[in-house]
């Protein structure tokens, strides 16, 4: 009966209202880029429609023509057909209900667990906050990964670019920061986009994520490998809206752009077919704006503003190495620090395989927790004349006793910041290490040792003395005491390990 | 050079405006760019009217043969409003069940039975799953 009554409302209504519809005649379809006569006062970046409610996106605006980018199936489209204009600039739904889920770059979810209930669209493109509306980056985002954590610190709001060869496993790092997140105090919402990946990776991705309940905090949003290159351009926009949405409700947000490389190659070759004019490398004139309005929306917003943050970490994949490439230099020079994947420290065995001396974090540091800043103040020097003394003295068959023991230190502290994939490390643990690393106290026990001494420090901590660990979680500072308690822990652990006789640790 | 193609093109559409031997002129017109060797603007010529004629025309479709009256009502309503195109073509569908559409380049009116039928399914689809 109600929707009997409904109906008859509704047919009454719209029998009365014909409504006079702009519309414009496909001219020409190709590889997802449309051509459209007519539809004279669309905007840029208007939503479209098709036949079958196919979707698009209106983005070259020429005297006589419309330039769309088509987000279905565009073999159904033929020359004739009508496209209507819809009024509405191009939005993604945004809420609460998106966590969890593993949804396309227009929202619409693709795990099979049923639709979301959405209250809100957010615009895909937006301006960034202005200068007035942020702060400096001053809370650290704790990756998990010492070395990161340690020589790299990153803040809440900041951009850090992960770049490296097909070889290294940039996905892992910015996935392990993901993992991590699950029990840092201030939990950041986790959005990982993923750009052309085939739908096999991104399902282990999303495995991975499960297995360590990430999901319960973590948004997929998945433009596959089959998916047309608009999906691709629009994945990483879409992805910092849903971020937005939470940013602008004071919380804070990691996302992972990944990867960046494949988000230019989608935008080339939709400027391609849209006849814009090629520039170096057959990239559009907008190449460096196409990221930089997408990695400026990212930051950490002032208290008036909510307090919110978004850290961005946009992945991209260089060619041999090449990080004065085109696109890597673009970015490098956009975002706020870079973290550097080694081919050969991967080869070497070296993992996570980042590499220091190239590696930088501009605003991080200023975030860094006191704790970690005593510990690891001296460790990127160390670690930086370690790494040159180690090719210096290649063929060096003696060396003074100072030198050696540099380098023995060096070994250690290299060994103590490899990790497992998978397994990123809680900062406080990530401080009890360092600290025996830098303070000497590994120095006598031997290098193959070194991965057992820390398991068996942790165990230590764990079970015997928890106030350290977690003293160091809360004041997120080491002092006199705590420091004091931490060298005993670590004596009593070490002691298994060597024969202490007169050999006290050097500071 | 667009305005060089736009000039030809705004000849033709006098040409088509005052009816005049137009097979002539277009000669004419042919012979002119071939002397000023311009023979190679001669697809963007064709182009650009085919764009002139598309913007001019207006299509008009009803269920069935229209009463004069309905039909002299409808064009003078359509000029009043869209005073750049024209009705150039009347056509008879009857899928669209009754009513009329009438269609330019830029703008659509639905005022079909088949239209309302697809709006009303559109809005009860819309209010069932929004009841589920």
């Amino acid at each position: 009966m109600e929707i009997a009554e409904y109906l008859k409302k509704e047919i009454n209504r719209l029998a009365t209202e014909v409504k006079v519809e702009e519309i414009g005649e496909v001219l020409e379809v190709k590889d997802g880029i449309v051509k459209i006569s007519g539809l004279r006062n669309v905007k840029s970046m208007e939503v479209l429609e098709f036949k079958e409610k196919i979707l698009g996106l209106a983005v070259n605006l020429e005297r006589d023509e419309v330039g769309a980018i088509v987000f279905g199936n565009y073999s159904k489209l033929k020359e004739g057909d009508i496209v209507k204009r819809t009024n509405k600039i191009l939005s993604v739904p945004v809420g609460e209900g998106l966590i969890g889920r593993v949804v396309n770059p227009l929202g619409k979810p693709i795990d099979g667990k049923g639709d979301i209930s959405y209250k809100e669209f957010y615009p895909i493109e937006r301006i960034a906050p202005s200068v007035i509306e942020r702060e400096p980056v001053n809370f650290p985002l704790h990756t998990g990964i010492k070395v990161l954590d340690a020589l790299i610190p990153i803040g809440r709001g900041q951009r850090e670019l992960i770049l490296g060869d097909n070889i290294t496993d940039r996905t892992g790092l910015a996935i392990d920061a993901i993992i991590n997140q699950k029990n840092e105090p201030k939990r950041p919402v986790c959005i990982y986009v993923a750009i052309g990946y085939k739908k096999m990776e991104v399902a282990r991705i999303i495995k991975t994520l499960r297995k360590h309940k990430a999901t319960d905090y973590t948004i997929v949003v998945c433009a596959s490998a089959s998916d047309p290159s608009s999906l691709w351009y629009l994945a990483p926009y879409a992805g910092c809206a849903m971020g937005e949405y939470f940013m602008d409700k004071g919380k804070d947000v990691l996302i992972v752009y990944d990867e960046l490389g494949r988000h230019a190659y989608a935008w080339r070759e939709i400027s391609l077919i849209l006849r814009r004019p090629p520039g170096r490398e057959a990239y559009p004139g907008d190449i460096f704006y196409l990221h930089s309005r997408l990695l400026e929306r990212a930051g950490k917003l002032s208290k008036e503003k909510g307090g919110g943050s978004m850290t961005a970490f946009p992945i991209l994949q260089t060619q041999a190495g090449d990080v004065t490439a085109y696109i890597p230099t673009n970015l490098i020079s956009i975002c706020d620090g870079q973290i550097i994947m080694d081919t050969e420290l991967r080869l070497s065995g070296q993992i996570p395989e980042v590499n220091i001396g190239l590696s930088v974090s501009r605003v991080g540091s200023n975030a860094q927790t006191k704790a970690m800043k005593k510990v690891a103040g001296r460790l990127k020097l160390e670690m930086a004349q370690f790494q040159e003394l180690e090719r210096f003295l290649g063929f060096a068959e003696e060396v003074d006793e100072a030198t050696r023991k540099r380098l023995e230190r060096g070994k250690r502290l290299r060994e103590i910041l490899k990790q497992e994939k998978g397994n990123p490390l809680p900062f406080e643990k990530q401080v009890a290490i360092i600290f025996a690393g830098t303070r000497g106290f590994l120095d006598k026990i031997k290098l193959d040792q070194v991965k057992r001494f820390e398991k068996d420090l942790f165990l230590y901590l764990e079970t015997q003395k928890p106030d350290i660990l977690r003293k160091i979680r809360e004041t997120r500072d080491l002092d006199k005491e705590t420091e004091e308690d931490l060298r005993k822990a670590i004596e009593e652990v070490r002691r298994k390990y060597i024969n202490l006789t007169n050999s006290s640790p050097t500071g | 050079m667009r305005n060089q193609v736009e000039e030809y093109v705004k000849i033709l559409e006098r040409l088509t405006k005052e009816k005049s031997d137009w097979k002539k002129t277009i000669n004419d017109m042919i012979n002119t760019l071939r002397r000023k060797r311009r023979l190679y603007l001669l697809p963007r010529i064709l182009k650009a009217y085919q764009r002139y004629l598309r913007r001019k025309k207006g299509l008009l479709i009803f269920a069935r043969e229209p009463d004069k009256e309905v039909l002299e009502k409808i064009k003078r309503t359509f000029r009043d409003v869209f005073g750049e195109s024209q009705i150039t073509e009347i056509k008879i569908d009857k899928n669209i069940v009754g009513g009329f559409i009438i269609k330019t380049e830029n703008f659509l009116i639905d005022a079909s039975i088949r239209g309302l039928l697809q709006k009303v399914e559109e809005e009860l689809t819309n209010y069932l799953s929004y009841c589920n």
